[in-house]
């Protein structure tokens, strides 16, 4: 029955065609900000965020944002799941050569933090020869310091922890693109060097064929600056530079506040509750449900699938057995977050487009399956081969044997580990993020990334990986005990 | 009931493909039992397991009332032919009345507690039905072993060794259940190397070598 859920799931791919009245763009929310960040949690913000709904307006779309880790945000494209990505992308000759590139719609430098009052910070690029400098991976401010010898370190999980390992003296200096460094870089004990390097401009990337979205994007934008609505967007978030000025042609600078940098510099010591609990706990609470819910599925796709493998290996004819073999030794020995991606982003390769959460669960189902076999294999070989000789003697058929027989004292044999794995499976699934699925851990991330409350989200976040398990631990036990209710009696 | 018949079977296992049965004939009245004794390894639980369907066996046939079993349809033995285990095999997962009724139960019988309950009765096991096999001693364990065999109301019964697990006193009853067994007129086979057992039994007495039996003389154990 098992074999049955997976190939159902394997024939409905869930369809992820957008309406043709929608703009799908990616970007990675987590610690996002200027570009795309949540503040309130659930509340989507930033410049590009603005921009985005400004351009699908132009479009006549509803602009929708698709999450994605910034490292996978060109991969959604590949796939299809949207049709722009909007989030900081350098505009560069070899995404030309690749990807149909906008015009750009900010330009600027990159620019060097390093600590307040350290004697020995660099002040130029050649000063960075050999000293350790954090940046984002990928980045122009990578290369720039890999040409001046520098010994990078680059941080996947936001915008704030190369600063914050800059405060704490892990690193000598952070060099980024400007606006990341006037909001992260912006902090007491660091300081940021008026001169920068280099110049970068953003671009919107659309799919190397979509020449004609690509067209429809740049009248837009060219559009958006003539009627003065792009500058002064940026002015309104403190990012307007002379290098934009020129990429856009705009011989005045717009005047006017910069209230978004002022309003991001007032909450930055607002903590975890700044925006009330309510928002916080939501978010939480919809992350702990994605995770409870794909988890459950996933170990019930891994028992029914474990015990299809087990009884083959077991009980079916050779060939059949060797493949239950072959399955176990390639789904146990193969990282999840390979077969994850695999899923995600290799399989369309074949024409097989899945939904995140689809993947993520037949990612994690498959895995923990090859597991389940193993620990129901072990029940099935600890029951003595006489008891099945003993059940077909009394006329029960092979099936039956299994079903009333062999399977019920293996079952008890196999079930303490199997609640092992539901525990370790409900950590696991934080992989899932990798797909663009927002579960726990990514909640926690975009949270702490918002609130700067890494410790104490991260303890409540805990708690509550220990909540979900709890009742799993729970009711194991009292099946374990129920199945060995004939095991306590003495003579 | 109607006897059990055993016509040249033949039996070779293994890759080498060792010849363990070669041609056994034997014929055992309705309420009558055969004693085969033998020393170990000379394939007299190969035999058992051919009489109760287990294994398949190469040549000859089997015929038990209207059901004749050529070589290779060993299956359709399975159901018809009883046997009490060496090592007695109750599934210590369902009480001792589930131990009886299992198979009853899962062919749809009507009554499946029915004949079960005639024998725990007449074991002296009524008592215990609810009981895990957990909880008896030996002696009783095999006495559910065997009620359960014969509530599947069994053309025929086999006995594999089954004084080797128990006390000196309780072996002397296992005479006694085969006696009660061959009133009800079902053939049985008793495999032992119990002399004390096959002298207390009334039977017919064979020696299991080189694949074939061998009838030994009245008296002798």
């Amino acid at each position: 029955m098992g074999s049955t859920v997976l190939i159902s799931a394997l024939l409905v791919p869930v369809a992820l065609a957008a309406a043709p009245s929608e703009l799908r763009w990616a970007a990675d929310a987590e610690g996002g900000a200027p570009y795309v960040f949540e503040q309130p949690p659930g509340r989507l913000r930033g410049f590009e965020a603005e921009l985005a709904d400004l351009l699908a307006r132009r479009l006549a779309r509803t602009a929708r944002h698709v999450q994605g880790p910034f490292a996978q945000l060109l991969p959604l494209l590949e796939r299809g799941d949207v049709d722009v990505v909007i989030n900081g992308i350098e505009a560069t000759d070899d995404r030309a050569r690749t990807y149909a590139l906008s015009r750009p719609y900010w330009a600027g430098p990159e620019r060097l933090t390093v600590r307040r009052g350290d004697p020995h910070a660099p002040a130029s690029l050649a000063d960075l020869r050999g000293r350790r400098v954090g940046t984002l991976p990928g980045t122009l401010a990578e290369r720039m310091l890999r040409e001046a010898g520098a010994e990078v370190r680059t941080y996947d999980g936001g915008q704030e922890d190369p600063y914050r390992d800059l405060a704490l003296g892990r690193t000598d200096a952070v060099l980024l693109d400007a606006p990341i460094a006037l909001y992260y870089g912006d902090r007491p004990e660091l300081t940021t060097l008026p001169a920068g390097f280099g110049e970068l401009r953003y671009a919107v990337v659309a799919r190397g064929g979509d020449t004609g979205l690509r067209d429809a994007l740049d009248a837009a934008i060219d559009s958006l600056t003539r009627d003065g609505t792009l500058p002064a967007l940026l002015q309104r978030w403190g990012l307007w530079t002379e290098e934009s000025g020129r990429v856009l042609a705009v011989a005045s600078a717009p005047a006017g506040p910069t209230v978004e940098l002022d309003d991001w510099r007032s909450r930055r010591t607002e903590g975890i509750w700044g925006a009330g609990a309510g928002p916080v706990l939501s978010a939480l609470g919809r992350g702990a449900l994605v995770t409870l819910w794909i988890s459950v599925a996933a170990m019930v796709l891994a028992v029914a699938l474990g015990a299809v493998l087990a009884l083959a290996r077991v009980y079916g004819p050779a060939p059949l057995s060797a493949l239950a073999l072959g399955y176990v030794e390639l789904f146990r020995g193969t990282p999840l977050l390979l077969q994850l991606i695999v899923v995600y982003y290799g399989l369309p390769e074949l024409g097989l487009k899945l939904s995140p959460m689809v993947a993520g669960w037949l990612a994690l189902g498959l895995n923990y399956a090859a597991a389940e076999a193993e620990n129901d294999r072990a029940g099935l070989l600890a029951v003595p081969r006489t008891q099945m000789d003993a059940a077909r003697v009394l006329g029960l058929g092979r099936w039956q044997a299994i079903r009333h027989v062999v399977g019920p004292q293996a079952l008890r044999v196999a079930l303490p580990p199997v609640t092992n794995d539901f525990i370790a499976l409900l950590k696991d699934s934080s992989l899932v993020s990798v797909v663009t699925v927002t579960e726990l851990t990514k909640t926690y991330g975009t949270l702490a990334a918002a609130t700067r409350a890494h410790l104490g989200l991260g303890l409540l976040v805990g708690a509550i990986y220990l909540l979900l398990g709890l009742p799993f631990a729970r009711l194991s036990r009292f099946v374990e005990r129920r199945l060995g209710e004939h095991l306590e009696v003495s003579r | 009931m109607s006897a059990l018949v055993i016509e040249a079977l033949g039996r070779r296992v293994g890759a080498r493909r060792r010849l363990v049965l070669d041609g056994l004939s034997l014929r055992v009245e309705a309420g009558s039992v055969a004693v085969v004794l033998g020393p170990s390894g000379s394939g007299k639980s190969t035999l058992l397991r051919c009489l109760a369907g287990l294994e398949p066996f190469d040549a000859g046939r089997v015929a038990l009332g209207t059901l004749e079993v050529p070589a290779g349809g060993h299956a359709a033995l399975l159901g018809r032919v009883g046997m009490v285990f060496q090592s007695v095999e109750l599934f210590p997962h369902l009480r001792v009345l589930e131990n009886c009724t299992l198979a009853s139960r899962l062919r749809g019988e009507a009554e499946p507690e029915r004949e079960a309950r005639t024998w725990l009765e007449r074991l002296g096991l009524l008592d215990r039905w609810d009981a895990w096999p957990q909880s008896l001693s030996g002696g009783e364990r095999q006495r559910v072993a065997i009620a359960r065999a014969l509530s599947c109301r069994p053309a025929a019964l086999l006995w594999d060794e089954p004084t080797s697990a128990l006390d000196p006193e309780r072996k002397r009853e296992v005479a006694s259940h085969v006696a009660a067994v061959r009133d009800r007129g079902i053939p049985q086979v008793v495999v032992t190397h119990d002399a004390e057992l096959s002298a207390a039994l009334q039977a017919s007495r064979y020696r299991l070598a080189d694949g074939r039996l061998t009838p030994l003389p009245a008296g002798t154990g």
